[in-house]
């Protein structure tokens, strides 16, 4: 008997094609109706999020605050999509500041951490301005990239209160380019821009605001300090806040090390 | 209801508001691609539906990570593909594939193809079993790729690998699959 001759790549891969669709393949069975069942039995119950991501949400809204500065470094009045190192951002203008909103609680983000643990677990390691250390630090994962650090530093005669909070200053570093995508809404009274160490910085020093939009509805909170953001020579973008004037807070940003 | 019909996009948005029953309908679009992909790797009909369940209710509480404008259905195959992964330990007995029997064939099913009606059953068989000797890696890229007819990315999605991976792996498998097609088999 002659021995078949061996199929070449492209007759193997049509005759596979071609018995894909012969495969007698288990029944599907119908799944829609008991995953849906499932969901809103848990979601009912408490046993989960009442919203996909709601969990993650708290920790997003520390990039909305840096979201907040590149809006507002911009001063965009129509919608638009900027970006400045590892965030991207969409805007919606349309809020009004409120004297009665909220200021940003870093604990929102969860547990504070020591500096050196939040720095291990988030596996990279951001330059620190001279001076106090950090009091607390916190892990940002945003859902969307590469984890980002949040580091607190207590009032003090350094660095006095943020209003509205027990906080001195708040420094938020973001590694990688990765895109963060924030619906947000924003008035810009003032915006300049500044270097820091040479390269391209934005200053935001008034109070301004801004949006979240939850399965509750739309949630602003009032950001009270001075912003300086900028993304240093390491590719690590930052966003500080601080009571600082505009050349104190390039002054610390220029010393981080 | 009157209107068109919502697109993945649109689902996938209503969903990320909570929407379950939007949810619900992209279940109903990806179940029998699901099933089919938690099928290959546990061969067990009970364990492929747990995991694909199973892989849906994760999917939706973590459609916040679901990012515009990505396609769905290579991002459910990859957690259908984890969660079967997970379960087939303990799977038992292994189904194995198999064609179907003519007879099995509808009135409403399409004919064979040509190059299925050309290639002889007895050919699809020694194919089969050929495709069921592989280490499983090669089997899987195989039958991803051709069987189910992913695309190279959502065969690289659902494997978790590169779609460089891909092509190389398929490349071997394809290598491999002729050989083992010139290996009488056992019995």
């Amino acid at each position: 008997m002659d021995e078949p001759m061996p199929m070449s790549d492209e007759d193997l891969r049509r005759a596979l094609g071609a018995l894909g669709r012969e495969i007698a393949y288990p029944g599907t069975p119908s799944m829609s109706p008991a995953v849906v069942a499932r969901l809103t039995s848990e979601r009912s119950a408490g046993r989960r999020p009442p919203l996909p991501g709601a969990a993650l949400w708290s920790r997003r809204r520390v990039v909305v605050l840096v979201a907040v500065g590149v809006l507002a470094a911009l001063a965009l009045a129509a919608a638009a999509r900027l970006a400045i190192g590892s965030i991207q951002i969409r805007v919606q203008p349309g809020v009004t500041p409120s004297a009665s909103l909220p200021p940003v609680e870093p604990k929102a983000l969860g547990e504070p951490l020591s500096p050196e643990a939040a720095i291990a677990q988030a596996g990279f390691a951001p330059a620190m301005p001279a001076g106090p250390t950090p009091d607390e630090a916190y892990l940002v994962d945003s859902g969307f990239g590469d984890p980002g650090l949040l580091f607190a530093w207590r009032r003090s005669q350094t660095y006095p209160a943020l209003p509205g909070t027990g906080h001195g200053m708040l420094l938020l570093a973001l590694q990688g380019d990765a895109g963060f995508v924030v619906k947000t809404v924003d008035r810009f009274d003032e915006l300049r821009r500044a270097t820091v160490a040479g390269r391209r910085a934005f200053w935001i020093p008034v109070p301004h605001v801004f949006s979240v939009s939850t399965e509750a509805g739309t949630e602003t909170f009032s950001v009270t300090g001075n912003v300086l953001i900028w993304q240093a020579a390491d590719g690590i973008t930052y966003r500080l806040e601080t009571t600082l004037g505009r050349a104190d807070a390039i002054t610390l940003a220029e010393s981080f090390s | 209801m009157e209107g068109r019909p919502l697109d993945d996009a649109e689902l996938v948005e209503r969903a990320q508001d909570g929407d379950v029953a939007a949810f619900g309908q992209l279940v109903e679009h990806y179940r029998e691609a699901a099933f089919r992909t938690a099928w290959m790797i546990t061969r067990s009909s009970a364990d492929a539906e747990d995991a694909a369940q199973d892989a849906f209710v994760k999917a939706f509480y973590a459609l916040a990570r679901f990012r515009r404008g990505e396609a769905f259905r290579p991002w459910i195959l990859r957690i259908v593909s984890n969660e079967a992964r997970n379960r087939r330990r303990s799977a038992g007995r292994r189904e194995r594939l198999a064609l179907r029997a003519e007879r099995e064939r509808g009135p409403g099913d399409a004919a064979p193809s040509p190059e299925a009606a050309s290639l002889a059953r007895d050919d699809r068989e020694r194919l089969l079993a050929a495709l069921e000797r592989l280490p499983e890696r090669d089997r899987l890229v195989i039958a991803y790729r051709y069987l189910l007819e992913l695309s190279e990315a959502e065969t690289a999605e659902a494997l978790g690998v590169r779609t460089g991976t891909v092509k190389s792996r398929l490349s071997r498998g394809l290598e491999r699959l002729r050989a083992a097609m010139e290996v009488p088999a056992d019995g």
